[in-house]
């Protein structure tokens, strides 16, 4: 069949928010949520995996569905979501928002109460994470539907003949196939659609994919597409589409044999993608990209180039793309990825894949098993099929030690302590720094409390038997992956806010006991007093030139020692859930939401200014330009942070233009991997540009920032997100 | 010890890779359309951004030229010797000093820290100003200690400096980038206020050397606009000349003279359109020179 993207891109850019929904096809929302919670009422004793298993099959065979004709990928259930700027979740997650508030209020109030406080002081928090998932697509794509539900019954049938297989095994394997089987079932209901609207090339996809595995890339994608769609019915979302170069590439080059040409299979992808920025998919979706193949071969280079030409045609933010580079990667996919970011299409991250692969060492994880890592949510590597990480389990603000340490332990905001207490006041500097990191390690170990309280109820909470279904280990073992089901089962913690602490203890340090300025118990008090009365104090600590991310010695010192204290907390600790903890240093939005529940700061912050954001410098402390910057990041051990740690560079436009320019940001980031940095990410902007988007919104509607571990669309971010991104911006 | 009045790090259009330039104060000329104000006095000058101004009243308490009255700020520019000393204790970066003394020794540690970038991108550092050869001797100290240590040296020079002074530093510079503003001596009095014909004449004397050469053409409407083809002209004649940028003028630089209380020469010329470098960059092109824009990249035909 012919098909004009161009003509057809207007229809698919809304055809979320706008979809046709088709109520003979099915129930509507308030209906299907009415149905879901008679499920729930008419089995109080049903264990939570085969409720589930009940309640995934009712919805996927029930859900009204919607049918796009200017789309390849046409149908889509409603589930009552909300496509705004981001997506909001549909009717299934409340079964995992009873179950999860019912169950741990149950199993440990006071735990769940202190947790309340962390949160409330703008600690952090930490929880067992659900929701960012990595199916292991390969075998999605190896098997399909028909085969993950043959290789179910199989297993099963296997333990059966053994008699070995256990209560829970069963009940593991009956809702496992339940969900696989509502799968096929969806894959037919969206078939009788198209059948319905003679849309013939859709319908006999489906019908090949109702009926086995992929052979086609056209098959390949919409497999993809409803596994995802299904296993995201829930809170789960599976954050990342895989290594799109190795597991595209056989599909690719078939359909290139078989007489395709480029430009059909580049439509293919045009509509692939736009699906995902249609679906306003929060913090977007993530494709990967480079790195080695398990023979130790590059991915396919000229796959790669394809989707990346188209990738840059659509101008789009989301999926994002996510690249492993290591010494062998192509300069020319490099130099492209390089250039999307300068171009301002900057949704792109690099991983250091040496860094990576020593950092899993590091907890643990042989070399050549972490070589297998795909990076998959913001920056984050991960096992396909061998690990999950639970990357969102915590995230916790180490700034808050500064405000502990000066107030004896106490939270000032609410008065209460989390962690323990600490003297009222210091004679020395030594004793002052000494409770600073007394109260990050006391802070870390809360959060591991409050995540090793979760983790022996995720059975409980939200077992997850679709994304089961999809690794070989859990249905070789019968469990599901929150049930022991993966090899290893780590927990990620992340650590932002280093930079603000570093430079309050250095104000305290320059100002309370070297210079003398200010007494320590008269320092606590302008803190209590935000600054109020004291401006010529905070510019004097502001304009100090000794501030992390800026090439200063003592400074760098001090912020690479509290890492390691940190990491000495968490790194490959054990979990007591059959995994290891690993250390994240990335805050995403957090560094402005918790901070809003904080006082001031010694080192000139305000109360409720944000703190800093992954490894950057303070807002605004950025002086010494971008290369200052990546000498002081340089010096971390990123192999400590098998989790993540992504550090961003921004620089502007007019500093990067040219080849030379292009030259410049490549020799940055080959810089900053030597210095064995573990994720590279950045922006190429005019802050005047920024500006004027304030005010001329109209102008600026594809105007995209790297916020975080994604990109948003800059008019609309919100204005306490543009204030905290211009000051650095400016700084720079 | 020389007088400097800036040093910028990550450049990368002054040069190959990714440098550090070092501004040196002081320079002969007075190019109507100069976007380094500061740098023209050899002396120290201070620069004030009423904007920027806390009223912390720091700089009244360590010179009598800074006054804290009711309206806040009182700055006497007209007492102001140039010693710096208020820019020091300013809190909001309202005062700036032009011209730190400092040994090339001392200078040397602030321009190596970018070492490892500039051995990364095939950069090194960049002597600008001001016109560099003001202060030669200073200049080639400088060079020196840095190609001692294994660091590519650029001069950005106007070219307008006795032959003597470049005599000094050029055996230590690696890159000359050299300015030629216009080919009719008197296009080039009207708009610097002296003569070319030393600046042609160190052109050709550096190009005879074999010395790396990079030409940059300032482009101004109603100024020197006219005279590229010329300039081509005599460009086509050298042997050591690797390429050509044309810098289309901006005015970005009018806060800088505000800041130092000196009026700006050209308010009324506006920058050249894209598309008029471009076709100055096709002209030269079609001469057989190696010509590009600012970015160094040549426009598509």
């Amino acid at each position: 069949m012919k098909r004009n993207f161009d003509a057809d891109r207007p229809f698919l850019e809304n055809e979320f928010q706008q979809a046709a929904w088709d109520d003979t096809t099915g129930l509507r929302p308030d209906a299907l949520k009415q149905g879901m919670w008679e499920i729930v009422e008419a089995n109080p004793e049903l264990p939570m995996i085969l409720l589930r298993g009940k309640v995934f099959s009712f919805l996927a065979e029930n859900a009204r569905l919607a049918l796009n004709p200017h789309s390849i990928f046409s149908g889509k259930m409603d589930l009552g979501v909300q496509f705004g700027e981001f997506a909001t979740q549909g009717v299934y997650s409340e079964l995992y928002s009873k179950a999860n508030a019912e169950v741990l209020k149950r199993a440990d109030p006071g735990l769940c109460a202190q947790k309340e406080l962390a949160e409330r002081m703008g600690v952090g928090f930490g929880v067992a994470d659900f929701w960012h998932t990595m199916p292991d697509w390969a075998e999605i794509l190896r098997l399909g539907f028909p085969g993950m539900l043959q290789r179910l019954r199989l297993a099963e049938e296997e333990k059966r003949r053994a008699g070995t297989l256990t209560q829970e095994q069963e009940w593991f394997y009956r809702s496992a196939a339940e969900h696989v089987q509502a799968c096929i079932s969806y894959t037919g209901r969206l078939r009788a659609l198209a059948a319905k609207n003679d849309l013939w090339e859709w319908e006999a996809c489906l019908a090949a994919i109702a009926q086995g595995a992929p052979q086609t890339l056209y098959q390949a994608m919409q497999t993809s597409l409803i596994y995802l769609e299904l296993e995201e019915m829930g809170v789960e979302r599976g954050r990342t589409l895989g290594r799109l170069d190795v597991l595209y590439a056989p599909y690719y080059r078939k359909a290139l044999a078989e007489g395709a040409s480029r430009e059909e299979i580049k439509d293919l992808f045009r509509y692939f993608f736009l699906r995902f920025h249609a679906a306003r998919r929060f913090a977007s979706q993530p494709i990967a990209i480079g790195g080695h193949t398990e023979d130790g071969a590059d991915g396919d280079e000229e796959l790669i180039l394809l989707m990346l030409e188209v990738y840059r045609e659509l101008n789009i933010r989301n999926p994002k793309i996510q690249v492993r580079v290591h010494p062998g990667l192509s300069e020319k996919i490099l130099r492209f990825c390089m250039e999307l970011i300068r171009q301002g299409k900057s949704s792109v991250v690099f991983l250091n894949d040496e860094t990576v692969i020593n950092a899993y060492g590091r907890i643990g994880i042989p070399r050549e098993e972490a070589a297998r890592y795909v990076p998959f949510g913001c920056y984050e590597p991960m096992l396909p099929g061998m690990e999950d990480a639970m990357i969102g389990a915590s995230w916790c603000n180490m700034a808050k030690a500064a405000e502990f340490a000066m107030n004896g332990g106490r939270d000032p905001g609410t008065g209460e302590t989390l962690t323990c207490a600490t003297p009222e006041t210091f004679e020395n500097f030594e004793d002052f720094y000494s409770a600073i990191k007394t109260h990050v390690r006391q802070i870390l170990r809360f959060i591991r409390r409050a995540i090793a309280g979760e983790l022996p109820h995720t059975m409980e909470i939200n077992p997850s038997p679709l994304y089961s279904a999809s690794i070989a280990s859990c249905v070789e073992r019968g469990k599901d992956v929150f049930g022991g089901g993966m090899r290893y089962h780590n927990v990620s913690i992340k650590c932002f806010g280093v930079a603000t602490l570093t430079d309050a203890v250095l104000a305290v340090k320059r100002f309370v006991f070297e210079k003398q300025e200010i007494g320590f118990e008269q320092f606590r008090q302008v803190l209590a007093q935000n600054w109020q009365g004291h401006e010529m104090l905070r510019q004097k600590i502001l304009n100090d030139p000794c501030k992390y991310g800026n090439n200063c010695p003592e400074a760098d010192e001090i912020a690479c020692d509290l890492y390691r204290c940190i990491a000495e907390e968490v790194v490959g600790k054990d979990t007591g859930f059959g995994g290891k903890y690993r250390l994240g240093g990335d805050s995403i939005t957090n560094c402005i939401g918790f901070a809003q529940k904080m006082g001031a700061t010694p080192d000139g912050r305000r109360a409720g200014e944000p703190v800093s954001k992954n490894f950057c410098p303070s807002a605004g402390m950025e002086k010494n330009g971008v290369t200052a910057y990546l000498e002081s990041v340089g010096k971390l051990d990123y192999a400590d942070f098998a989790d993540a740690a992504v550090v961003d560079f921004t620089l502007h436009r007019s500093a990067v233009e040219g080849e030379a320019g292009l030259e410049a940001m490549l020799a940055l980031l080959r810089y900053a991997f030597r210095k064995g940095v573990f994720a590279l990410q950045g922006n190429v902007l005019d802050a005047a540009e920024l500006l004027d988007a304030r005010t001329h919104p109209e102008k600026y509607r594809d105007l995209q920032v790297r916020l975080c571990g994604w990109n948003e669309y800059w008019i609309h971010m919100e204005p306490v997100k543009q204030d905290a991104f211009l000051k650095r911006l400016q700084a720079n | 010890m020389g007088r400097i009045f800036a040093i910028k790090r990550f450049e990368t259009h002054d040069g190959d890779g990714i440098r550090t330039t070092l501004f040196l104060k002081g320079c002969p000329l007075r190019c109507k359309w100069c976007h380094n104000p500061e740098g023209l006095s050899a002396h120290g000058q201070l620069g004030y951004l009423p904007a920027r101004c806390i009223g912390c009243g720091e700089c009244a308490a360590v010179c009598n030229v800074h006054g804290m009255g009711k309206g806040g700020h009182v700055f006497r520019r007209e007492l102001c010797v140039g010693c710096g000393k208020c820019a020091k204790v300013c809190l909001g970066g309202a005062l700036n000093f032009y011209g730190e003394e400092i040994s090339p020794e001392d200078v040397l540690p602030r321009l190596m820290e970018d070492v490892d970038f500039y051995q990364e991108s095939g950069g090194g550092v960049t002597l600008s100003g001001g016109e560099p050869m003001m202060q030669s001797d200073f200049a080639r100290d400088i060079f020196r200690l840095l190609k001692q240590n294994g660091v590519h040296t650029a001069l950005d020079t106007s070219g307008f400096a006795p032959w003597k002074e470049y005599e000094k530093v050029l055996r230590w510079v690696d890159l000359v980038l050299y300015d030629v503003k216009a080919a009719d001596e008197d296009v080039h009095v009207a708009c610097t206020g002296r003569s070319n014909r030393v600046i042609l004449e160190n052109l050709r004397k550096i190009d005879a050397m074999g010395k790396v050469l990079d030409v940059r053409i300032p482009y101004v409407p109603d100024m020197n606009d006219g005279q590229i083809g010329k300039i081509g002209e005599i460009l086509r004649t050298l042997k050591s000349l690797r390429g050509v940028k044309v810098l289309p003028y901006h005015h970005y630089s009018t806060s800088k003279y505000a800041s130092l209380g000196i009026e700006y020469p050209i308010p009324l010329v506006q920058s050249p359109s894209p598309e008029a470098i471009s076709e100055a960059v096709a002209m030269l092109r079609k001469m057989g020179l190696n010509a590009t824009d600012q970015t160094g990249d040549a426009p598509a035909q």
